[in-house]
């Protein structure tokens, strides 16, 4: 296959499936009834803290195989995972360091007599580092000699950071002013749990796969997230005449 | 065998969480403030439309007297949730008055602690 029809056949579709899937949540929750607006660096923050979750769970959908897109080869969703990976860390920090900024008095919260849902966000933020750091292949070789071992550790501190990062937002409670709003993320995030630990058939291997498709990851990772977080804003800076 | 790695994974990770919540609840119950709690600022003449006895209860069920931290920070029965209790019974009221009207500060700390 060419390159511009690689793209606009297989990469800019896998792009729209990646920003709409991570926008959902997003949009869920500042639709109807429309959450009243605090000011611009406390939204924007607190919607990166939603893009990250909503990233950390669609890392849980391909678990870094080709699967449901066998045009792009292994290396395309190693590569992805890892920098979308990184990439959540990356927003983790934002949605803190933002918040920090605008409202200095949150240091509070990182006591640990902080409420509950606090604590959870504070656990998920240092399994997250944990979990990080451990991917790093130097660390990782240094630290978990054995590769199986580090996957299954890998794949259960991850289901526990998505489990206190819904804890924490759930308790936190911003933005989810209906029971609908509740109820579907709720839903959304026991569905996509039950789907990790489904069966799926394996990839289409009889399928024409893309040359050179593993550099296309970047353009999902840097490229739609970056988009992403321009939405965000955009969205923060709305809500803010609403 | 994938099938059983991957419910394996759910179950010990959820385990995790809910171990690691549990043991953060169990020292969050047993320790309680000890540094001053954040002044407050609250003015009387910003809540004439609020009965007073929202917030002076001990007035209806003769449950103490004095500041509100006497009890609230000293009682080892509420004192773990006091900036729970605190934060929502604020937060209920003037996000529901938000929605019709400006209400006062609903998220921002600086609004109420200075």
């Amino acid at each position: 296959m060419s390159s511009s029809k690689d793209i606009k056949e297989q990469v800019l579709p896998f792009c729209a499936t990646f920003c709409l899937s991570v926008l959902a949540p997003i949009l869920v929750v500042s639709v109807w009834p429309v959450p009243s607006a605090i000011n611009l660096g406390w939204d924007w923050a607190n919607l990166l803290g939603y893009l990250c979750l909503a990233i950390c769970g669609f890392l849980f959908i391909y678990r870094s195989r080709a699967r449901t897109f066998p045009a792009f080869s292994s290396r395309f969703f190693a590569n992805l995972h890892r920098e979308l990976g990184f990439i959540a860390l990356g927003l983790l920090l934002a949605h803190v360091g933002i918040l920090l900024l605008v409202e200095p008095l949150l240091l509070e919260y990182l006591n640990p007599t902080a409420p509950f849902h606090m604590l959870a966000g504070l656990m998920a933020f240092i399994l997250m580092i944990m979990l990080a750091t451990l991917s790093i292949p130097p660390i990782r070789r240094r630290m978990l000699s054995n590769y199986h071992v580090f996957r299954h550790l890998h794949a259960v501190l991850a289901v526990s950071v998505f489990i206190l990062i819904a804890v924490h937002i759930l308790g936190s409670g911003f933005y989810l002013n209906a029971g609908w709003k509740i109820g579907l993320l709720s839903a959304a995030g026991i569905g996509l749990l039950i789907y990790y630990s489904l069966d799926r058939k394996a990839p289409d291997r009889s399928m024409p796969r893309l040359n050179h498709s593993s550099g296309y990851s970047s353009y999902v990772s840097y490229g739609c997230t970056t988009l992403t977080v321009l939405v965000c804003l955009t969205l923060a800076l709305v809500k803010q005449f609403l | 065998m994938k099938r059983l790695a991957a419910w394996t994974h759910v179950l010990i990770g959820l385990s995790l969480a809910v171990l690691l919540l549990f043991f953060a609840e169990q020292y969050r119950a047993g320790n309680s403030p000890n540094e001053p709690m954040l002044p407050v600022v609250f003015e009387h003449g910003d809540h004439t439309e609020t009965a007073c006895t929202n917030c002076h209860h001990d007035y209806l069920d003769n449950s103490g007297s004095g500041l509100c931290y006497t009890c609230h920070k000293q009682s080892p029965e509420i004192a773990a949730d006091m900036q729970a209790m605190f934060h929502d019974f604020c937060f209920d009221c003037h996000v529901s008055k938000r929605q019709d009207d400006d209400a006062g500060p609903q998220r921002e700390c600086s609004g109420c602690h200075n």
